[in-house]
């Protein structure tokens, strides 16, 4: 028993022992790993890194009763570099465990592999700034200072844009960012916001975000994904953008985040990353009145694929890679309230191939939301728009009610209906755009000053085939149908689209194979001539043809060809009037024309089948010799010959022979004719002056008109003359006016004589007998009366009624017209007296103007004119 | 001294000489004013004016008669062939141009001729016809513009003076709801 208690407590000594050397080895130990913490850690960290592929070298370790401190780490990765200023960590031996992490001023540099062969890359330094990291109780925290940082060195750039984009002030260092990131743990999700203005390229933008990071597991590996929403208003009239942006996987852009080892990551060449989705919606708030709001998915591929830039102006050019598969943009917004669909896919499977697809749909869509009150009326609209990177397809069918447009005063349409429909395609192996278009109107009015078309009258269509390439404009075909009938073929015009200075007028003449255009004659007069300017030219509305209107292309020509009839103010004047003309367009030769007319009747004039053969060259039209037989005589003209670009209008010897006016006035009671020669008219604007002399001989004299003039075309159509006649017979003269009997020779003159409008504006009489003439110089009773009465009335004496007829030796006149205003004088001078009739030696009247000074109104000259033609006519 | 007196003489001289240089100018303003006032006040029916009739002499029996018949006008201060037709032409063209101006469609501007001043009550057939019968006016204005200028030996540079005259008596004699620019660029609704 003794023996057994003995052995019993042997063992527990020596247990004991044991116990406390290992206690005390492990004290011992503890103290020395304690101590030799700081260089175990120093020794250990780049040992445990370097396994895992990283470069750790600490500068120093420091340890106090629960804090260990780690200062200036260097750690170097494939693509990170960087140091951390310090780690401090700080624990509790009781209850063992650690009770804060904090990194101070970690200063990473991310160095991207090898960046060519991508179009996506880092090829500058991110400077990844944070002011700390903690970790308290499991919960990550990361702080950023607010900083004003040279963030030119952050740029993502095309390659293609490489050195531009290497420029040191895409973003100038005016620009202030600051932001927060919070990182929570177990599950790591981090959410922050940035704000600030950057100033990129002189253009200052305000940007506020906000933002949530998950990292999340998935099949097997760790997911990073993204989701953040923000602002940004640029400084620009108008513009502000609005986005929300999911990134899954932001791996796809931060391989390091992957955890999956490739062989291209071996090779630092992220563009080999895992796949991403990212979807967006982007709304672009460019002006109050556009809206614009649609998708962007794009799935299973990498970012890398897409390289943009983004225009502020809003619009977002997008170029698809070989690599990107099964992506699509949907979007729908409204112009003008006008719905707009455009869906852009990529389907994948055939390469590089993309397509868009955009429908424009509306039915009674108010054209007022386009141009305000300028525009106006409803329309149902399809238009489908199908483009491929080598084609695309137009075609629209449009239906307007009621349209009214207005330019300004001069130009505008109302109450238009119509349909318009226009297929249009480009093929890229052709390189050229081929379309059709069909345009129909019934109702309406259109107004192009001096033009007014009323549309309800003239309703018709137009149909046009065609293609355009970069040099030529052709028209395959063109068919007017309605208030004239127009065919037209193989239309080509030359044009150069590269040339955006090129101006329409600069444009050559259009090559026509075929051109064939027929119609009634009355519609274009109508529309084209008397509507327009009948107000300023009233014969306009006297004037109507009644007849038929063609026009061909023939030879490099232009045919016209109208057989029409004439009437003014309802009476026949042309009878089966036929104008063939043709104008060399595409030839330089003179083309032959025709005016011809089976009748024609102005009345005193009248004549019969008549032919006169014209010639027409590029800006000149002319005709000659042309002889027309009139009243027994002949009117004669060598040359006539209109230039318009110059304005210049010549005629060449117009000859009048013989022309008897009592063949035109059966009842004129002298025989009058008449001869001409004026060599040569010339136009000068308004005035048509000719040189020569028209000579018409009557009662034995000679009336000369010389210094002739016409202004056919001034608001008040005139013409003036001088004029001078001689040895006109009195008696035959009186006679015929009926203003009594006077026998002797008449001479004198009329200077500056002016008629507007057919009525005398302006002369200077001069007239009085041949006192040299043959034969008794005898005047009546009435003559002297009307004389008398002329000269303002003086009333004859008694006695001097008793005879009929008087001798007299001299009759001396002048009178002068200006405002309308008659002076009358007597040329005969004597005692102080103006004579305008004086007796005859032994006995006669002498007519004596009293009142030599005084001028008689138009109107009072009327009165004495209608006394003596009432006298002549009892 | 008496080239000092001669001096003076010939400096005096010139003071004169340059000091007397008298440009005068005659622009005979009653005769247009009055030519003016007649011409508005008959054309737009505010004085009787005499019948044709009365003066067209029936059917021409004389070749004294071939001067014509259309003589029938009023007497005015200034006149002649061109003045009294185109009177004529615009005295006819008024009863169109009537409802437009009470209308307020058109407006007599200070320059002695018809603008256009609102189109909105009226449609594109009747704007066509008013711009067309504006456009007639006008012109028939201007070429009576001149024809009084050149009765009254008026030179061309003084054209604009003879439109402000004829303009003040155009919106004298405009009817109710015409549109009137008394200044330049003033306008007010009779």
């Amino acid at each position: 028993m003794t023996e057994k208690s003995v052995k019993t407590s042997s063992k527990k000594r020596k247990f004991v022992w044991i116990l406390g050397i290992f206690f005390l080895s492990a004290a011992l130990l503890s103290g020395s790993l304690y101590q030799c913490l700081p260089l175990l850690i120093k020794k250990l960290v780049p040992i445990v890194a370097k396994s895992e592929g990283y470069a750790v070298r600490l500068s120093e370790v420091r340890k106090s009763y629960g804090l260990i401190t780690l200062e200036r780490i260097r750690i170097s990765h494939k693509e990170i570099r960087g140091e951390i200023q310090r780690i401090s960590v700080e624990y509790s031996l009781w209850p063992f465990g650690l009770k804060e992490i904090t990194l101070e001023k970690p200063d990473f540099k991310v160095i991207p592999g090898a960046s060519a062969g991508m179009d996506f890359g880092f090829n500058r330094t991110l400077v990844w700034l944070l002011g700390k990291v903690s970790i308290v109780n499991g919960e990550i925290e990361l702080k950023t200072t607010s900083f004003v940082a040279d963030l030119s060195a952050f740029s993502i750039t095309r390659k293609e844009l490489l050195s531009l984009a290497q420029g040191p002030n895409d973003l100038s260092p005016a620009s202030i960012i600051s932001g927060r990131i919070s990182v929570m743990t177990p599950e790591i999700q981090a959410d922050g916001d940035l704000k600030g203005m950057l100033d990129w390229n002189s253009t200052r933008f305000h940007l506020m975000s906000k933002g949530k990071i998950i990292v999340d597991k998935f099949q097997g590996r760790t997911v990073y994904n993204l989701k953040t929403s923000g602002r940004i208003d640029p400084q620009m009239g108008g513009l502000s953008a609005e986005a929300d942006l999911a990134v899954h996987d932001l791996c796809s852009i931060f391989p390091f985040l992957s955890e999956e080892t490739t062989k291209s990551d071996s090779d630092s060449n992220i563009s080999q990353s895992c796949p991403v989705s990212i979807s967006a919606s982007i709304r672009y708030l460019l002006a109050e009145d556009l809206k614009v709001s649609g998708k962007l998915a794009l799935k299973d591929t990498r970012l890398s694929s897409i390289s943009g830039i983004p225009i502020i102006q809003g619009t977002w050019r997008v170029k698809a890679s070989p690599d990107l598969k099964n992506g699509y943009i949907d979007a729908g917004f409204e112009l003008r309230e006008l719905p707009i669909s455009i869906k852009l896919s990529w389907p994948g499977e055939n390469g590089n191939q993309w397509e868009a697809v955009a429908r424009i749909s509306s039915t009674n869509y108010d054209f007022s939301n386009i141009k305000g009150p300028i525009l106006s009326g409803l329309g149902d609209i399809i238009a489908d728009v199908f483009v491929t990177p080598d084609s695309w397809k137009v075609s629209m069918d449009l239906g307007v009610k009621d349209l009214s447009w207005a330019r300004d005063e001069n130009h505008a349409f109302e109450g238009i209906s119509s349909k318009i429909e226009l297929l249009a395609n480009y093929d890229g192996s052709f390189k050229n755009i081929s379309w059709k278009g069909n345009l129909e109107w019934s109702e309406g009015a259109a107004l192009v000053y001096p033009w007014f078309l009323d549309l309800t009258q003239f309703a018709g269509s137009v149909e046009t085939i065609g293609t355009l390439d970069k040099k030529k404009l052709l028209f395959n075909k063109i068919a007017v149908s309605g208030p004239f009938e127009l065919m037209a073929r193989e239309i080509s015009l030359d044009c150069n689209l590269n040339d955006n200075t090129a101006k329409l007028s600069q444009w050559k003449m259009p090559k026509i194979q075929v051109l064939k255009a027929k119609g009634k004659l009355e519609i274009p007069y109508k529309i084209l001539f008397q509507e327009p300017f009948s107000a300023e030219y009233d014969f306009l509305n006297d004037l109507m043809p009644k007849g038929t209107w063609l026009v061909e292309l023939e030879q490099g020509s232009l045919r016209t060809e109208i057989k029409t009839d004439l009437s003014f103010s309802g009476h026949d004047v042309i009878q089966g009037m036929d104008l063939n003309l043709g104008y060399p367009i595409y030839t330089d030769i003179c083309q032959p024309g025709l005016i011809k007319w089976d009748r024609l009747t102005w009345p005193p004039l009248s004549l019969e089948k008549t032919k006169i053969p014209l010639t027409v060259c590029k800006g000149n039209l002319s005709c000659g010799p042309i002889k027309i037989p009139v009243a027994q005589g002949e009117i004669s003209l060598k040359e006539i010959s209109w230039d318009w670009p110059a304005s210049s209008l010549k005629l060449g010897e117009l000859r009048l022979i013989g022309v008897d006016l009592k063949s035109f006035w059966p009842d004129l009671p002298l025989s009058v004719d008449i001869e001409g020669d004026l060599d040569q008219g010339k136009w000068s604007d308004p005035r048509l002056c000719f040189d020569g002399e028209i000579l018409v001989n009557t009662t034995g004299g000679k009336i000369r008109f010389q210094n002739i003039w016409i202004e056919p075309l001034a608001p008040m159509p005139s013409f003036g003359a001088d004029v001078v006649f001689h040895d006109l017979d009195l008696a035959q003269l009186s006679d015929a006016a009926q203003f009594g009997h006077i026998t002797g020779k008449l001479t004198g003159h009329i200077d500056h004589l002016i008629m507007s409008g057919g009525q005398p504006e302006s002369f200077e009489l001069v007239m009085e007998n041949d006192s040299k003439a043959p034969g008794p110089k005898r005047i009546s009773l009435e003559a002297v009366e009307n004389i008398s009465i002329l000269g303002g009335g003086g009333s004859i004496p008694f006695f001097g009624r008793m005879f009929k007829e008087y001798p007299y030796r001299r009759i001396g006149i002048s009178c002068s017209l200006n405002n309308d205003l008659f002076t009358l004088h007597g040329l005969i001078k004597k005692d102080g007296k103006e004579y305008l009739v004086e007796r005859g030696l032994i006995r006669g009247v002498n007519v004596i103007n009293r009142n030599p000074d005084g001028k008689i109104s138009f109107k009072d000259m009327l009165d004495r004119l209608k006394r003596i033609t009432r006298t002549g006519q009892e | 001294m008496p080239k000092i007196n001669l001096k003076l003489t010939f400096m005096f001289s010139i003071i004169i000489f340059t000091a007397c240089v008298t440009v005068n100018i005659y622009f005979p303003a009653a005769e247009v004013r009055q030519a003016a006032e007649e011409i508005a006040k008959d054309v737009r029916g505010q004085e009787p004016s005499q019948d044709p009739a009365d003066t067209g002499a029936g059917e021409p029996q004389s070749f004294l008669n071939l001067i014509g018949t259309a003589y029938a006008q009023q007497e005015l201060a200034i006149s002649n062939a061109t003045i009294r037709q185109i009177k004529a032409r615009m005295k006819a063209r008024y009863t169109q141009l009537a409802p437009f101006l009470k209308q307020g469609v058109l407006g007599e501007s200070a320059k002695g001729l018809l603008v256009i001043r609102d189109t909105s009550s009226i449609n594109l057939k009747a704007r066509a016809e008013v711009k067309r019968q504006v456009s007639a006016e006008n012109s028939d204005r201007m070429a009576l513009y001149s024809a009084v200028s050149k009765a009254l030996k008026i030179s061309g540079s003084e054209l604009a003076r003879v439109q402000e005259i004829f303009a003040r008596e155009w919106q004298k004699t405009a009817p109710k709801g015409t549109w009137i620019e008394p200044g330049s660029g003033k306008w007010e609704q009779r």
